[in-house]
């Protein structure tokens, strides 16, 4: 609780700095608040369990881990931020204050224990989200983006409330535990209603997450939305909404797999088709990550449907290399938008030899997006499949690894096109900003090559 | 916990409540799927939002159990924070494209 006190109070601080003309400290603050609310889940990592307001929030190693991975890409997201607005300085302080309270609400959905708390969670993660999808307010695809995100966003969630209030009509509870004996009590004969409320529940997360069939919005905001905004929506808010879906089905049917685990496999099976498919077509590179944050979902969603103890470990690793990855290619796409212009693929004809940084850190973070060993990916989604393989799911691995067959292609292309030659305009990294990505890099590299060292930390 | 409010609540089946509160939830998803203009869109989220706030309440009334209200006191104040970015959402497309139709925006595509 400590830690989203640090953050809370760092967002409103930053608010006030932009009152007093000092819009350069926010950046700087919010990234100290970041540091410390990091260093004091590490802390309390490992056995820390604070049940808080009445046992409605829990803080265990499950949101731990989590809010660990959740912070560090937070930071991420803040420092290519600094490069994105460097011209742009209106409103720089609130900007960084809703990325603050985003990632408070991200932090309250991965550590819930009531329903109420879950709904309020979501609804921190999202609020702050429409307002940041339109903050480029000159710009029409801004508009759209955000009045697309904020229309669907609040549908899901009143379905997401409707099964909350059938859940709570059938249980008589909003407390996960009392929900969880209501269903182990009742496992022969569920209640319709209790049913219902379930796979509302599981349709809202479906939409947060972006999986098929509710994922039409995904491409247009993350698309229109401004870049720093997207690889925030495309890491943290995925994270956080898998992380809060798996604590849901932990905490209450997870014995009861004839409520969820077929609609689970089969939304992964279609999100798999569906995502790789169409990012096939894409010209567009922010539209084609958007498509593979969507065929990633997938993947995730297979590891979901095998639940179990070990599967929240493979989860959450597959989620941080993802998450770097994503940060990575976002990283890069911004700069060479910002000095090029060009936001297609094939602009980036010509780019190793104005700048073979950019080049390799690019070329890095699509090999481990398609699964090439050494890098995090590979191991992300070996682990996935061998455990899915081992519960007896056959089906949805097969889709699955034909897909990320699928999956070489379309990154194997954006790296392909960036080596070959061309013209291109000037390229400039600053060495700021070139630290940022070398470390990011090293990060994927080291989360590939010692896998062992983050499993060990969830498991 | 026998007090008249609720004993008078509960002449009425609780399933009428339930029925009710649905048929004004699915008003308000055919209203967001049918209407094109932003203003009644949002009508629709606060139907859709309130019948939800009714269940809750006439659960809370047949099982003698607080909590439900509390939650529709959770959700009221979500619901005007939700509407306050939405209002202030369609004010800033209005000043850009000069209509408050959903089809004034359609620029993203695949």
């Amino acid at each position: 609780m400590t830690s989203v006190i640090i953050l809370a109070s760092a967002g409103i601080i930053s608010m006030f700095v932009g009152i007093f003309n000092a819009k350069r400290l926010a950046l700087p603050l919010v990234l100290l608040a970041c540091l410390a609310a990091l260093g004091i889940v590490m802390f309390r990592y490992n056995g820390g369990y604070d049940g808080l307001l009445n046992n409605m929030l829990v803080f265990d190693d499950y949101s731990h881990g989590f809010n660990i991975v959740m912070i560090l890409l937070t930071m991420g997201v803040l420092t290519i931020s600094r490069y994105y607005y460097k011209d742009n300085i209106e409103h720089l302080s609130d900007i960084y204050a809703l990325f603050i309270f985003s990632l408070i609400g991200a932090i309250l959905s991965v550590s819930f224990q009531n329903l109420i708390m879950l709904f309020i969670g979501i609804e921190i993660l999202s609020i702050p989200l429409y307002i940041l999808a339109t903050s480029n307010r000159r710009n029409l695809f801004s508009n759209e983006a955000g009045l697309k995100y904020f229309l669907m966003g609040s549908f899901a969630s009143c379905f997401l409330l409707l099964g909350i209030t059938f859940i709570y009509g059938t249980a008589y509870s909003f407390d996960m535990n009392a929900i969880g004996r209501f269903a182990a009590d009742n496992a022969t004969a569920l209640p319709p209603m209790f049913v219902v409320g379930c796979v509302l529940i599981l349709g809202a997360f479906i939409f947060k997450i972006s999986a098929v069939p509710f994922h039409f919005w995904a491409p247009d905001v993350y698309q229109g939305s401004p870049t720093v905004i997207t690889s925030f929506m495309a890491t943290v808010v995925k994270t956080a909404g898998f992380g809060a879906l798996l604590r849901f089905l932990n905490l209450t049917i997870i014995n009861n797999p004839g409520v969820w685990q077929e609609i689970v496999q089969v939304i992964a099976i279609l999100t798999l088709v569906v995502g790789n498919i169409l990012a096939l077509y894409q010209q567009n590179l922010k539209r084609m990550l958007a498509y593979s944050g969507i065929a990633n979902a997938g993947y995730v969603l297979v590891a979901v449907a095998s639940a179990g103890e070990p599967t929240t470990g493979f989860v959450l690793y597959y989620l941080a290399s993802y998450g770097v990855a994503s940060l990575l290619a976002f990283a890069v796409y911004t700069i060479v938008k910002d000095q090029t212009g060009t936001d297609t693929i094939e602009g980036l004809k010509g780019l190793f030899a104005q700048n073979k940084l950019l080049t390799i850190t690019l070329a890095l973070a699509m090999l481990s997006l398609s699964g090439i060993p050494p890098l995090a990916g590979f191991f992300g989604k070996y682990a996935i499949f061998a455990n899915a393989l081992s519960t007896g799911m056959v089906w949805p691995v097969i889709i699955a690894v034909l897909g990320s067959l699928v999956g070489v292609y379309y990154y194997l292309r954006v790296m392909a096109v960036s080596f070959s030659g061309g013209e291109m305009n000037k390229v400039h990294v600053s060495p700021g900003y070139a630290f940022v990505l070398l470390l990011t890099a090293a990060i994927l590299v080291a989360l590939g090559v010692m896998p062992d060292l983050f499993t060990e930390l969830i498991a | 916990m026998d007090n008249t409010l609720s004993q008078q609540l509960q002449v009425i089946p609780l399933e009428n409540y339930v029925m009710l509160s649905i048929i004004l939830f699915s008003i308000g998803v055919i209203g967001i799927l049918m209407r094109r203009n932003l203003i009644v869109v949002f009508l629709s989220i606060e139907l859709m939002l309130n019948s939800i706030n009714l269940m809750a309440a006439s659960f809370s009334a047949y099982h003698n159990d607080p909590a439900g209200q509390a939650f529709v006191f959770f959700i009221m104040v979500v619901a005007a924070a939700e509407v306050a970015v939405g209002l202030a959402m369609l004010v800033m497309i209005y000043r850009n494209v000069r209509s408050i139709e959903i089809d004034a925006l359609s620029r993203l595509k695949w």
